[in-house]
């Protein structure tokens, strides 16, 4: 059908509206430098006191429009501890990086506060502090784990007592078979996780519940405790919300995880027990279980009180941006502990335990 | 092909076609008591100090992108007036928020007077009598205001004959008629539109295709209607009464996961006493009820969760008035007046989540906010005018307002007096000087801070904890007249009162507020401007240039951490340039041409500064955005818009007049919306209106 051009001229009139991608730029002027650091804490013990290297990122923060990073080569970068000695310096590494000197690991004790100082010629003192968190154990089987904290007064290394536990902020990951490793993506860790804990924070809940994972099939010999034990956990706490990617849980001091009578004749009266099980899992066919790579695992982090506020910022914005229209609104920075900059300083002890 | 170009035309003549008015048109008048110091324009404008009054026939000339100019169209382009988003209603005057500025038809504020949008206004111009803008010098009958006042006044109906009139323009269909209902006693004025731009955008986007496909399933309803009875008690006594209705509702799904909706209305009930008293006194008394209801939502599925929000807003106002006035000498006289208004606010927001994405938020339903407000005025002005010498105005009011409290802690009363000053001295034939100052105050508030993307604003009620706000405001300048040629440079300063802000945008609907008045902050802001005018009048060849140079900020302590910031239509140039002129005039018909062209600065949006990357305890990248506290932090590109037009004025016993034009010559992409499309991680600027055509016809008899 031929078109007048005298009518396809009135239809353009006609047409409304146009749509442009935009990009908003103010400028980059006053960006800040940004310090990402996250200290791991030494491990006490009776015999020797472990501790780690350090390592963080510096670099200045870039507009919106920018296509790299520019990183902070130039500057003095040292840890001091609550008297104000200096313990450790940092180098720079390559790129972003920097890490404590080699051969000069800071000794970093639960319970100390140390500050981080940055000096950048021609910018104002960047520094920030952080308090080690108290160190704990894990014990677990079959999926039902136990905070404990070690008391090395009675001596033993691996003497699990019942001493006072300390609060903890725990952020829990689990892995598809072995512990955490470098160059993981989200694709290594299991998309949801449950567990009973009084304490877990529902922000990262999903739409989903435990009943939804499937948990049927016959396993491996071996594995079948473990599956069943999931099992029963299941029918017993049908409604126990999945949480996505991870766990938040903010144990108070002496936490007591309350149990039903079912509960204690099934799994046991530890009132300290609580149980993590992850999700979707295919049923365990084989026995072959004892390679390490094979066998899947829990990492347990305790975070100091700022790098939790962080996490949790950072994870609310994460999540609301992919699903809440509300997280475009806001206009307020993530938290920062960082003075004249941004980024955060924090630190952590880490325990890593098999599911079985 | 033919029947083709034929459907094609009729569908442009459908759409491109203005006002096709039949009705009788009586000429504009200003109804005041008192003859003011007056600049008397030709066909242009009339202006009493510190008043603007608004041409009716003047407002026909205007290219507009729906056919049909109305008074905000024509106040939009006046030094001071900072206009919002592209084709909107909206009008920022001398630095503050749109609810500041009193829209009253008939004495009575409309607080939700546009359709489409914002594109045409809600009260029908056919029963329109008169139209004045004021932003200094407010009198006593104006209360509850602290930027401008926009008074419309409608006709009474005819008590002699029956007139009817059909008007049809590109989104309004109306039909309006003036009748006596008993010769000479009693008459009634009535009037009626309904926009058809619903099935329009279905038929246009038939046959357009793929430029309109971001939208779909549009829906669109918009009518008013008004009804007024006038009865001639005696010669010295008239008692009216009438009703105004208009609605709004619109739907459409919006890149095809998102759908939005918005609707408003408005409800009045007006019923007024003149009557000339014993002694010379005049009395103007009045009841109304007022009700206002807008709601705006988006329904948009984010990665498997379903976000449902909304931000839903209803005022329904009784108001009692009566106003004295007295003439007690030449160019003298006394007014005195008493306000009772009871005012019931419901503002609130609403959210929820369902699906199966991660992620699931707190659903946070609509809770009942209802808040109520009783504010006692009393005034007393007095006038005093030597004709072409001077002119003087002061005018002082109390107020006593009683507000609703959630707790013991804040005192209920607020006592809050007024003031307004008006002074013009005329120097020499060719020069005069002319000022005012203001100390007025408010006693609901628009919510600033909502976040990008929501059109319809917020009204929220002074309450016991966010008190009324309130406004110092000076204004001078310079006239001077020159022939046909006037100039009037002015400078303003205006400084504002217990502004509130809403702090964290993106908590506006979450269920760990209670409602509006959680995470509020109350501030203040300032304004300051120079404003010119250049006016040149004559018999075939007239032309304005207006240009505003402004400056207005933000303060608020829990915002910006307390710094300054620039208010969100800070625009900081305005220029806007008029002319009309009749090339070719006879007996039987006049012919011409008018041109506008406008430039505005842009007005402000928040956006984040930089971003760097987020400290996972696995690794992995995601970046933050970086604020550097700097609220309205950007500025978007300029606004500019040239319109042409031409004119055929055919006289004889049905004067005709035939408007063709363009609008948007330069066919220039004007932000009217930002949104975020989140597929692409992308902010996109809609942009309404591209080079348009318009054209107008209308006949009396």
């Amino acid at each position: 059908m031929k078109v007048s051009p005298a009518a396809l001229l009135v239809c353009l009139f006609l047409s409304v509206s146009c749509v442009e991608t935009i990009v908003m730029d103010p400028g980059t002027e006053d960006l800040p430098v940004v310090v990402n650091c996250l200290l791991r804490g030494s491990v006490p013990s009776a015999l020797m006191t472990v501790g780690y290297p350090q390592h963080l990122d510096l670099y200045y923060a870039k507009g919106k429009t920018s296509g790299i990073y520019v990183p902070v080569e130039d500057a003095e970068v040292y840890l001091t501890n609550s008297t104000g000695e200096i313990i450790s310096h940092f180098v720079h590494s390559s790129g972003t990086r920097w890490d404590t000197e080699e051969g000069a690991i800071p000794i970093l004790s639960p319970g100390s506060t140390y500050t981080l100082c940055v000096e950048i010629p021609g910018r104002q003192k960047i520094t920030a502090s952080t308090t080690i968190p108290a160190d704990f154990l894990l014990a677990g089987v079959w999926g039902m784990m136990c905070l404990y904290q070690p008391d090395n007064s009675l001596g033993g290394d691996t003497d699990i007592s019942r001493s006072p536990i300390r609060p903890h902020h725990l952020w829990i990951f689990a892995h598809k078979g072995g512990p955490h490793a470098e160059g993981e993506t989200d694709e290594d860790l299991y998309e949801y996780l449950v567990t009973d804990n009084a304490y877990a924070d529902d922000f990262n809940i999903a739409g989903l519940k435990f009943s939804d994972l499937d948990f049927s099939g016959t396993p491996g010999q071996v594995y079948a405790p473990y599956w069943r034990q999931i099992r029963k956990r299941q029918e017993l706490q049908p409604n126990l919300p999945l949480h996505q990617s991870f766990l938040r849980i903010d144990l108070p001091a002496n936490y007591v995880n309350p149990k039903t009578e079912e509960e204690k004749e099934e799994f046991g009266s530890n009132e300290n027990q609580f149980t993590m099980v992850c999700g979707p899992q295919e049923c365990p066919m084989e026995d072959d279980f004892l390679a390490p790579s094979r066998v899947d695992h829990f990492d347990v982090y305790s975070v100091c009180d700022d790098y939790d506020q962080y996490l949790r910022d950072v994870y609310t914005r994460k999540g609301k941006i992919a699903h809440d229209l509300t997280g475009l609104y806001s206009t307020a920075n993530i938290y920062s502990n960082v003075r004249n900059g941004q980024g955060i300083v924090g630190s952590y002890m880490i325990r890593t335990n098999s599911f079985i | 092909m033919r029947s083709l170009v034929i459907i094609s035309g009729i569908l442009s003549g459908i759409l491109c076609i203005g006002q096709l008015d039949l009705s009788a048109q009586e000429p504009a008048t200003v109804r005041d008591s008192i003859r003011a110091a007056r600049v008397i324009a030709g066909h242009s404008e009339a202006r009493d100090a510190g008043t603007r009054v608004v041409s009716l026939p003047g407002i026909r000339t205007m290219v507009a992108a729906t056919g049909e100019a109305d008074p905000i169209k024509y106040i939009q382009v006046l030094p001071g007036v900072s206009t919002g988003a592209e084709g909107s209603s909206a009008i920022y005057v001398r630095g503050s928020n749109i609810g500041n500025n009193l829209t009253t038809l008939d004495g009575v504020p409309i607080y939700g007077g546009s359709h489409l949008l914002g594109l045409a206004s809600a009260y029908p111009s056919a029963v329109i009598s008169s139209a004045s803008f004021r932003n200094g010098g407010f009198r006593g009958t104006e209360n509850n205001l602290t930027a401008s006042h926009i008074s419309l006044m409608t006709e009474n109906g005819s008590f002699s004959d029956s007139k009817w009139g059909l008007s049809a323009s590109n989104f309004l269909l109306g039909a309006t008629c003036s009748t006596p209902l008993v010769k000479d006693k009693v008459s009634l004025i009535t009037s009626l539109r309904i926009s058809p731009i619903g099935p329009e955008f279905n038929a246009v986007q038939g046959i357009v295709g793929g430029a309109l496909d971001s939208l779909s399933r549009v829906r669109a309803f918009a009518y008013d209607a008004f009804a007024k009875v006038t009865w001639r008690v005696n010669r010295d006594h008239t008692l009216s009464f009438s009703v105004f209705n208009s609605a709004d509702a619109y739907r459409y799904v919006y890149g095809g996961d998102s759908d939005e909706n918005m609707a408003w209305s408005n409800l009045i009930l007006n019923a007024r006493d003149r009557m000339i008293l014993p002694r010379g006194w005049q009395l103007d008394a009045g009841v109304y009820y007022n009700c206002f209801t807008s709601r705006q939502g988006i329904v948009r599925d984010m990665s498997g969760t379903v976000n449902n929000l909304a931000i839903v807003n209803s005022l329904n106002e009784l108001t009692a008035r009566c106003d004295f006035v007295k003439p007690y000498a030449a160019g003298k006289e006394i007014r005195l007046g008493a306000v009772l208004r009871n005012a019931l606010f419901n503002p609130g927001t609403s959210s929820s989540f369902t699906g199966t994405g991660a992620w699931i938020m707190l659903d946070s339903p609509r809770t009942d906010n209802h808040s109520w407000n009783l504010t006692q005025t009393l005034y007393a002005q007095w006038n005093l005018e030597r004709q072409d010498r001077y002119e003087l105005m002061l005018c002082g009011k109390l107020n006593v307002n009683e507000a609703d409290s959630d707790d013991d802690r804040h005192f209920r009363l607020h006592i809050n007096p007024e003031a307004g000053l008006l002074g013009r001295i005329n120097l020499a034939r060719w020069l005069a000087l002319e000022g005012t100052a203001d100390w007025a105050v408010q006693y609901y508030h628009t919510l600033e801070g909502i976040p990008l993307g929501w059109s319809l604003d917020l009204l929220v009620p002074a309450d016991s904890k966010h008190g009324p706000e309130q406004t110092l405001q000076y204004y001078g300048a310079v006239l001077m007249e020159f022939g046909q040629h006037r100039v009037s440079v002015g400078a303003y300063w205006k400084k504002m009162y217990n502004l509130v802000w809403f702090v964290d945008a993106g908590q506006l609907f979450s269920p760990a507020i209670s409602g509006w008045k959680d995470n509020i902050a109350v501030g203040t802001g300032t304004s300051r401007g120079v404003e010119f005018l250049y006016e040149k009048e004559g018999e075939r060849l007239n032309y304005k240039l207006a240009y505003t140079w402004s400056k207005t900020d933000r303060s608020f302590e829990r915002v910006n951490e307390g710094r300054p910031f620039p208010a969100k239509f800070d625009r900081r140039h305005i220029l806007n340039v008029q002319a009309s002129w009749i090339i070719d005039s006879g007996d039987k018909r006049d012919i011409g041409v008018t041109g506008f062209y406008t430039y505005q600065s842009g007005h402000r949006e928040t956006v984040p500064d930089g971003e760097y990357l987020a400290l996972l305890p696995l690794g992995g990248s995601f970046s933050l955005d970086y604020y550097s506290g700097g609220v309205n932090n950007y500025e978007m590109p300029p606004y500019m818009r040239l319109d042409l037009g031409c004119f055929i004025k055919f006289k004889g016993m049905h004067s005709q007049m035939l408007n063709i034009g363009v609008y948007n010559v330069f066919n220039r992409h004007n932000p009217f919306a930002i949104t975020y499309d989140d597929r692409s991680g992308e902010w996109r600027q809609i942009s309404l209106f591209p080079i348009m055509p318009s054209i107008s016809y209308s006949i009396d008899f």
